[in-house]
């Protein structure tokens, strides 16, 4: 739909979920006005509910024919959660917990680092989340007013807020429920791939903080660019519930095996699988084992002392060629 | 005695056209007129001021939407069921304004609450045609078309300091656009012991609609939007257009006669054959009824279209498609899951579910074949009494 399209790739094995992102994000763009309680991005520890509260089950998105499907809008109390007064006498003094307003059930990374599996068994991994600024994006499509679109330059898909009724399909129908409703202007909004940082050749503000430097951004047809690399030439990145139908255009390289799991007198399982492969293709898509065994096959070639551009990549080493904007920066 | 008898028979016998008229213009439009009542001083904006009470109403009918489908769960969940809904109309006016107060039963009270993302309130509107409709072709009951605009004053049950009132232009689906080129005076209280709302518009009699409100009859229709059924947008219950009249003024007789068709009196023809006629000409791009075959979107669903649609309209859209185009949603809503993708992997639109073409200096042309040399006068009849009968 757009003539060129600007994509990310999440390295899954390098985020350590310390959020640098998410409050990069919110101090620059939801800190105020009826936006507060939304997360542009935000990290998710999986498995888990993730944010908000089990997005996954809103429907949304577009069905195996290529219709748009129906979705469902997250509440406050049960989706994205409610703000809540810690009873600073209990935590201080033991007091008993008495909660005005209620006992909350879920919030913003509700279930941190819970993951799966009992210790020494145990696994999760960290997934961080923004817009995917899909090609068919389905909050675009289920607007009646017309208010979201997909600009040419780079594919970042925004809303006119000034067509904007506030009707919340989008919300419905996004199926990674990254649009949210202002509820101060009665309005939709959403993550825009920072756009005024990418004007002046800028990284998005998620992706320049990251410590970790797990993101990489560039344009989709930039051959030469490291996002071009490990989505279409060593194939290592892909994009999340690509069973969705919006064909979203964030990758992750996912994470790798990690250690094996543990008998009852503590000794290592040979062969086992820590993080299960079905899960990792349940996010993935089936194109998960040959990443994660190209992955492999690259690091084993490492070891033997050979070269591998592909972690090179990985590693960062560089972090100017991490960001392609195709422009230098202005500031 | 007998001089007050004179003058009181002189009296009605200067009122008798007047009357005649009236009986005329409802007979004509029948189940769709509303006569407004003229007042000689300040009309009162207090919905229960005895001036309002005493005022006759006049019952009109709101189907749910269903020509359009969106993509909410748990609003088409609701739409699954919905209901038709009965609201009570009153009109009165003087020489500088128009007054329309509309009530109407909700038991399930709802407004948009601050710091909620998934309440919605209470909506109505009003929708009138931006040109007066000489010729008898009224807008498209969906919020006009490329042809007609519409003006459209809408409120909305909102916590905030002001209620939500808004005017705006539109010319069909998804062309809403807000304006501050209409003025008017809203207001929208909840009646406890009425068990339901009651809204007023007040419209002047100048500006934008100053043609159309002064003329002796003129199109209005209404929508309604309940807030707990997750209701908003396309998500509502609407009216077929109903017909202001003003008693005193002119009526263009002309769009009086146009739009009598299947009013006046019940359309001659044969339903089981307008049912067979829908079945084979029409379900390969229509849903309707139980012929449901086609996917949602190929078309307008007509499962509800004679609660909504004027006969005289029905009949319109099929012989002369092009006269009114009804837009289609985005067209991104279905894509081509085997079509050629683009360099970014995007899927093309499926024209399956494109419903018109443009065509030189902008026109609409509908993608509906127009059935005027393929069915007979009377297989016409026959399909639109069937049409009407879609409730
Ligand atoms: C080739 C597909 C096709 C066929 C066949 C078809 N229609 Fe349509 N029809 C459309 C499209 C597309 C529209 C919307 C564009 C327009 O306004 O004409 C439409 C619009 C209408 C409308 C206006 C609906 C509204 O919501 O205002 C009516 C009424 C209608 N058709 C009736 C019929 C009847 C009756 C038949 C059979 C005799 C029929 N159509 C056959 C495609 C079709």
């Amino acid at each position: 739909m757009s003539k060129r399209q600007l994509a990310m790739v999440m390295d899954l094995n390098k985020c350590i979920g310390c959020q640098t992102c998410t409050v990069a994000c919110k101090t620059q763009w939801t800190n105020r006005n009826g936006r507060d309680y939304m997360y542009w991005n935000n990290v998710e520890s999986r498995p888990g509910a993730g944010y908000p509260n089990k997005w996954e089950e809103f429907g949304g998105g577009f069905d195996q024919q290529g219709n748009l499907r129906d979705g469902e809008i997250p509440t406050r109390s049960k989706g994205y959660g409610d703000p809540w007064d810690f009873n600073h006498e209990e935590l201080l003094h033991g007091d008993d917990f008495k909660n005005k307003s209620g006992v909350p059930a879920v919030g913003p990374n509700w279930d941190e680092e819970v993951g799966e599996g009992q210790f020494p068994n145990s696994n999760f991994f960290y997934l961080p989340r923004i817009c995917n600024h899909c090609a068919n994006p389905a909050c675009l499509a289920a607007c009646p007013s017309g208010a979201i679109f997909k600009r040419d330059q780079d594919g970042v898909v925004l809303v006119d807020l000034d067509r904007c009724k506030g009707q919340r399909l989008c919300i419905a129908s996004c199926p990674y429920k990254k649009v949210y409703f202002n509820t101060k202007l009665f309005k939709a909004e959403k993550c825009i791939l920072c756009f005024p940082r990418i004007e002046k050749g800028l990284a998005p503000a998620c992706a320049d903080q990251c410590v970790g430097r797990i993101r990489f951004v560039g344009y989709l047809d930039d051959k030469e660019g490291q996002v071009y690399k490990l989505v279409h030439k060593y194939k290592v990145a892909l994009p999340l519930h690509a069973d969705y139908g919006t064909v979203p255009n964030i990758y992750y390289v996912p994470p790798l095996k990690g250690p094996p799991k543990f008998d009852g007198d503590g000794k290592p399982i040979e062969g086992s699988e820590r993080i299960p492969l079905s899960y990792l293709e349940s996010l993935f898509g089936p194109d998960t084992k040959a990443a994660l065994k190209r992955l492999e096959s690259e690091i084993e070639q490492r070891k033997q002392g050979k070269g591998s551009e592909l972690l090179d990549m990985l590693i960062a080493f560089k972090r100017d060629d991490m960001f392609r904007l195709g422009k230098e920066r202005e500031i | 005695m007998h001089t007050k008898m004179t003058i009181l028979l002189f009296a009605s016998l200067l009122l008798l056209p007047s009357l005649l008229a009236a009986a005329s213009v409802k007979a004509q439009l029948r189940g769709h007129v509303i006569v407004a009542n003229s007042s000689d001083s300040a009309i009162s904006v207090l919905t229960r001021d005895t001036s309002w009470v005493n005022t006759t109403p006049t019952a009109i009918t709101l189907y749910p939407q269903r020509s359009i489908r969106l993509s909410d769960r748990q609003a088409n969940a609701a739409l699954d069921h919905a209901k038709p809904l009965v609201a009570e109309v009153k009109v009165r006016y003087n020489s500088s304004e128009l007054v329309v107060m509309v009530s109407w039963k909700d038991r399930s009270y709802s407004i948009a609450l601050e710091h909620r993302v998934a309440t919605f309130g209470d909506q109505i509107a009003l929708s009138l045609p931006l040109n007066y409709p000489k010729n008898g072709v009224v807008p498209h009951i969906g919020m006009g078309d490329s042809k007609h605009p519409v003006a459209l004053y809408l409120q909305k049950a909102v916590k905030q300091k002001n209620p939500f009132q808004q005017t705006y232009l539109a010319r069909g689906f998804g062309s809403l656009t807000q304006t501050k080129k209409l003025s008017a005076y809203m207001t929208m209280n909840y009646d406890k012991s009425f068990g339901g709302w009651r809204a007023l518009f007040k419209l002047p009699l100048t500006g934008k609609l100053k043609t159309v409100l002064n003329s002796g009859l003129f199109p209005i229709s209404f929508a309604l939007w309940n807030g707990k059924q997750h209701e908003r947008g396309g998500n509502k219950r609407i009216s077929s257009w109903h017909f202001i009249y003003r008693p005193e003024r002119e009526v263009n007789q002309r769009l009086v006669k146009k739009l009598s068709y299947g009013l006046a009196t019940p359309i001659l023809g044969d339903v089981k054959e307008g049912e067979k006629l829908v079945k084979t000409n029409c379900t390969f791009c229509h849903r309707i009824g139980p012929y449901l075959s086609t996917p949602e979107g190929v078309a307008p669903n007509l499962s509800g279209i004679g609660g909504v649609a004027l006969p005289a309209y029905l009949k319109e859209s099929i012989v002369t498609p092009d006269a009114i185009v009804v837009r289609n949603l985005h067209l991104n809503r279905h894509y081509q899951k085997g079509g050629e993708r683009d360099a970014h992997g995007a899927y093309p639109h499926n024209m399956r579910y494109k419903w018109y073409r443009k065509g030189k200096k902008g026109v609409l042309h509908s993608n509906m074949p127009s059935y005027q040399a393929i069915l007979t006068p009377e297989q016409l009849n026959s399909v639109v009494l069937y049409l009407q009968q879609q409730k």
